[in-house]
């Protein structure tokens, strides 16, 4: 089949056209060089396409001003860059939601203890090093009055409840379980609907327990398997040094058996980078997950000083263990690698996230759980009012936080990978570079790459010639006017 | 550690000069074939090459993952109406044409097709039981189908004036049809109860989840509340400026969310009915919603040809999703809220991934298809070992360890030309790009499982069968219902009678799951049901076999064929 082109400027005859009329690079674009050429990959369209040399400095040149027509003949380039709405395709519109003010949040996370029953060589909270500090249920349900008063205030159907850590929240049970009662009567008593409660565990837990959390975690939970017996078993061992993978396994069956929905979370040492693909492929065959997420051990807290799997290796390893996993249907998850997110907040740290240590402190980070952390001062950001019932905020800490949203970040600006790991974990960073300003960590390198395989991915499953997905049709909005509205 | 400032922002690059303009097309996922990255990329084209592709439709159908439209038709008609079972696997699509489908979850794997009005289906409903249908639409009946055989079981005398609506009660015992009136009959025996009259066409009827509240949408833009089963009438909702097209209850009962013609979703509180939120976004009429079992996701459907995605419980736009090209008649979520299905005025129905609202994939139901659309065809064993025939559109990669059985079978559908038209008739042509042959295969389904078993002259057999079918339990009532359909006296009894058994609480019994020593020389077994049983049931057991023994390398190998063999893309499990 013949396909006869009209040139998109045919009927503009003249070569001396004015700049009015030339052609306009309506995307923002980046280049990202591969073997065989360049990926072109303007991520707020959700485009992409692989090209040469002489395509990209066409390109190059209508941002330019200058339409080098000897380059595109027939117009063909053109053509496609116009359907990608790379040109002329009107304005864009960042995914940028930003926050200000007084929060109201209408969800809680509860550090509900610093006890642990297992002794992680890798563990970022060292969680079990330090004298155990246990939430108070009165400091959990003076958080959950708060979040569902402002529930009530926004008009919002609920609120939400997560168990976090800094140690293993089933170890403080009794607060577990009563909060979440407390909060479910909060709930009807003002007419809303049930909370959304979830949960993150290391997965030795009671069968009691699992039961409870499949009967009333109706958020989900995220456990902590690293994969083979022998993986998991070197790493995450119990108060008495012993592996704490049977107990784990356990745990996910009962949760298979019930068709309970839960996440994996694997953290990778740099000795288990060889093993990774071999420990996700053990945990699709014989579990099932929603979803495996796959991170580089932090080098905190225990873990501070030991050896870097931020690596090429791991890299290597992470492709290897995807593939693996898409012979099962699965696919691995790298928490800075997520092309099918635009957005300009890695976490809740930017979002004025409301996390309770067990003093009943303000943090925004999950990682921050602890007034004895040396970035305390930088993530705790309130405190409970002693005369109200709700908390004085320290809104200079705040802000300092939401201004650390991508968009005010000039290390990542040139970033192809911007938009969608939205400046990764800001906390790790700090604490890796020991300096506020955002510097780069290698674990930019393993989210541009991993990024770039999701682009090409995205390419080939399109048909192979350029991706091209409407821009998810969510407006941004202010978190002001959302909260006015 | 630092690293040097990323700048990949576009700027000129480097170029000798001597090629052309030139894109390269990448064949193979890479992810999917070899890591290597010298080896995924495909072969460089002209531009002009690979725009031509794009125009003349010669690149492999759109993928859903494309946010495109859908190229593959499911219905004849617009589909109006959706409904998923409870077990999550089953989705029943019907529309415009009369046609009721049966669909699998979340395969789309079309498993029956009747037809079933006259004059347009505009609602359906599955009993909670899984074991029966209800439809209604323009013809003013309400038809009671068996499921899955959609053979009619009962057809109820309405007023003869269009159904919009159908519900049924949670426990099954009240079908709820709404037009000019709200009828409420008994079931299962169809007969007329209650008669109520809310002064205004009724659009939609809803009922919460404890069988107690009905709902209904009224074209005189009010929600009505009344109570069951005594239909005495509760309250009027005001808030909406035009027609409400359609409510539902959320699956704690405690909201309530209508679609309205007047382009807004609203949010009620439940039982008394205070507006909690209006949301704002769509362009046209709002014409379905769907609230996600677990209560995190509103989706609405409409005219706009969009589905939006909210999430609860902050009330945010999360998403829009743009595959369809006309009108979004309806919308249905999965009970384990991973999977959003839509159905359209174009005759497309897509299923999208939650909570991202990722396009996952069209329905193709060739006969719905006009000749010149293709679609592959192939034969794949689903993890209760049953064979069954695929489609998909051509050019589709096929998922791993399947039987292709043809590549080109060609859509049936000829629109019935209009009398006296000189139109010429349709001839087929192979289009010859993606598809390079014009076979027509006819696949036949080879109807045995681990259920097709339960009655094995060998006990140890029927043993690894019993523990489990009794394993999979509630959650594979639909199958165990087909694999008692499809088979023939006693075993049609004794999976009949496992399936009472299940559903009156039976589970597996570790103590009585066979001795895993008896089980391993059925892992060499020519039936490969046989091997699958042997591998499930040493698997369950394999917490008592060591890690490191030759007999785990055995099972694991056997449990990996048996995931590559008997590929069945579930979702997240």
């Amino acid at each position: 089949m013949t396909i006869a082109f009209q040139h998109p400027l045919e009927h503009d005859v003249s070569q001396r056209r004015s700049r009015a009329e030339l052609p306009i690079v309506s995307a923002e674009i980046f280049v990202i060089p591969i073997h065989d050429g360049f990926i072109v990959y303007a991520p707020l369209r959700r485009a992409a396409f692989v090209a040469n040399a002489r395509v990209v400095n066409f390109i190059a040149a209508l941002q330019e001003g200058r339409f080098e027509r000897a380059s595109d003949p027939d117009g063909s380039v053109l053509e496609l860059l116009r359907r990608l709405e790379i040109v002329d395709g009107g304005p864009e519109v960042p995914p940028v939601t930003s926050f200000e003010g007084v929060p109201e949040p209408a969800a809680v996370t509860l550090f509900l203890t610093t006890t642990c029953n297992l002794r992680c060589t890798y563990c970022y909270a060292s969680a079990g090093d330090t004298t155990a500090k246990s939430m108070p249920l009165e400091v959990a349900t003076h958080g959950i009055d708060f979040v569902a008063r402002n529930a009530v205030a926004r008009k919002l159907p609920s609120f939400a409840i997560n168990y976090h850590g800094g140690g293993e929240p089933s170890a403080n049970w009794h607060v577990m379980t009563q909060s979440l009662e407390h909060a479910r009567a909060r709930a009807a008593e003002l007419g809303l609907a049930a909370p959304i409660a979830s949960a993150a565990s290391n997965g030795v837990l009671r069968d009691d327990q699992i039961d409870w959390m499949i009967e009333n975690l109706n958020g989900g939970i995220s456990l902590s398997f690293d994969g083979l017996p022998e993986m998991h078993d070197r790493h995450r061992l119990t108060v008495l040094g012993q592996g704490s993978s049977a107990r784990v396994m356990h745990t996910l069956q009962r949760l298979d058996a019930a068709g309970y929905a839960y996440g994996i979370r694997m953290t990778v040492t740099a000795d288990q980078i060889e093993r990774l693909a071999d420990s996700v492929e053990f945990v699709c065959a014989r579990f099932g997950p929603k979803r495996i997420h796959v991170e580089p051990a932090y080098q905190l807290g225990r873990w501070t000083g030991a050896p870097s799997a931020e690596t090429d290796a791991f890299i290597t390893a992470y492709r290897e263990a995807q593939r693996r996993a898409a012979r099962y249907g699965r696919e691995v998850f790298f928490s800075a690698a997520r092309v099918g997110t635009l957005t300009n907040h890695f976490c809740g740290v930017t979002q004025d996230t409301f996390a309770l240590s067990p003093d009943g402190n303000v943090s925004a980070c999950y990682e921050v759980f602890s007034e004895d952390n040396p970035r305390s001062a930088d993530f705790f950001y309130g405190r409970r009012d002693a005369e109200g019932g709700g908390y004085r905020f320290r809104l200079p800490v705040l802000d300092n936080l939401r201004r650390q949203a991508v968009q005010h970040r000039q290390f990542c600006s040139g970033c192809f990978a911007k938009w969608s790991c939205a400046g990764d974990c800001y906390h790790k960073a700090v604490s890796v570079t020991g300096t506020l300003e955002f510097e780069g960590t290698d674990r930019c390198h393993i989210t541009r790459e991993l990024t770039k395989d999701q682009i090409l991915a995205r390419i080939a499953r399109s048909g192979g010639i350029f991706w091209h997905e409407a821009p998810a049709g969510s407006v941004p909005r202010s978190h002001r006017e959302e909260t006015s509205s | 550690m630092k690293e040097s400032l990323p700048q990949f922002r576009l700027a000129r690059v480097t170029d000798a000069g001597t090629e052309d303009v030139r894109i390269v097309r990448i064949s193979e996922i890479p992810l999917d074939t070899r890591s290597d990255r010298r080896g995924f990329l495909g072969t460089a084209m002209t531009a002009s090459a690979a725009v031509g592709a794009i125009l003349a439709g010669c690149r492999p159908p759109r993928s859903p993952s494309s946010g495109a439209q859908c190229s593959t038709l499911a219905h004849r008609g617009a589909v109006t109406a959706l409904a998923v079972g409870n077990s999550g696997r089953l989705l029943v699509s019907a529309g415009l044409d009369d046609a009721i489908k049966l669909w699998t979850l979340p395969d789309g794997a079309l498993t029956k097709s009747a037809e079933a009005h006259h004059g347009g289906i505009r609602s359906i409903a599955i009993a909670p039981d899984g074991k029966s249908l209800a439809s209604a639409g323009d013809d003013g009946n309400i038809a009671l189908w068996t499921l899955p055989e959609v053979a009619l079981s009962k057809s109820l005398q309405g007023n003869g004036v269009k159904v919009a609506s159908v519900t049924i009660t949670p426990d099954g015992t009240l079908l709820v049809s709404a037009g000019n009136l709200i009828e409420l009959w008994s079931l299962p025996d169809g007969v007329l109860t209650k008669t109520l009259d809310p002064h205004a066409g009724t659009t939609s009827v809803a009922v919460s989840p404890d069988g107690r509240l009905l709902a209904s949408g009224g074209r005189d833009h009010l929600v009505r509340l009344w109570s069951l089963p005594d239909g005495a009438f509760l309250r009027s909702l005001a808030g909406h400026e035009d027609e409400v097209h359609h409510v539902a209850v959320s699956a704690d009962g405690r909201l309530l969310v209508s679609a309205g013609a007047d382009r807004t979703v609203k949010l009620w509180r439940l039982p008394d009915g205070v507006l909690l939120r209006s949301l704002t976004g769509h362009d046209s009429a709002v014409q379905a919603v769907a609230i996600a079992p677990n209560g995190r996701l509103i989706a609405s459907a409409s005219a706009d040809h969009t589905v939006k995605l909210w999430s609860l419980p902050d009330c945010n736009l999360v998403k829009s999703l743009d595959g369809h090209g006309q009108l979004v008649h309806s919308v249905a979520v999965t009970p384990d809220s991973r999977v959003l299905a839509s159905a359209s005025k174009d005759q497309t129905i897509m299923l999208w991934l939650l909570p991202e609202g990722t396009p996952y994939r069209c329905f193709l139901d060739l006969d719905a298809s006009p000749k010149d659309v293709t679609g592959i065809t192939y034969t794949a064993r689903d993890e209760y070992g049953r064979e069954l025939s695929y489609t998909l559109p051509c050019g589709s990669p096929l998922p791993p360890g399947v039987t292709c059985t043809c590549n080109c079978v060609p859509g049936s559908y000829a629109p019935p030309a209009p009398p006296e038209s000189n139109a010429p008739s349709t001839t087929y042509v192979p289009s010859g790009t993606y598809c390079s042959c014009d076979m027509v295969c006819t696949c036949l389904a080879v109807p045995v499982c681990q259920a097709h078993k339960l009655l094995d002259p060998d006990p140890v057999v029927r043993a690894m069968a019993e523990q489990i079918v009794l394993f999979m339990g509630p959650r594979e009532i639909d199958y165990l219902a087909w694999a008692a359909a499809e088979s023939r006296g006693a075993l049609r009894r004794r999976i009949t009678r496992m399936q009472r058994e299940i559903e009156a609480g039976r589970r597996a019994e570790p103590s009585r799951w066979p001795d895993p020593t008896s089980c391993v020389r059925y892992l060499d077994d020519p039936d490969p049901v046989v091997r699958i049983l042997s591998a499930q049931t040493l698997h369950l057991g394999s917490s008592k076999i060591p890690e490191r023994s030759a007999l785990r390398s055995k099972i694991d190998a056997a449990l990996r064929e048996a995931a590559r063999r008997h590929w069945r893309k579930r979702v997240g499990r």
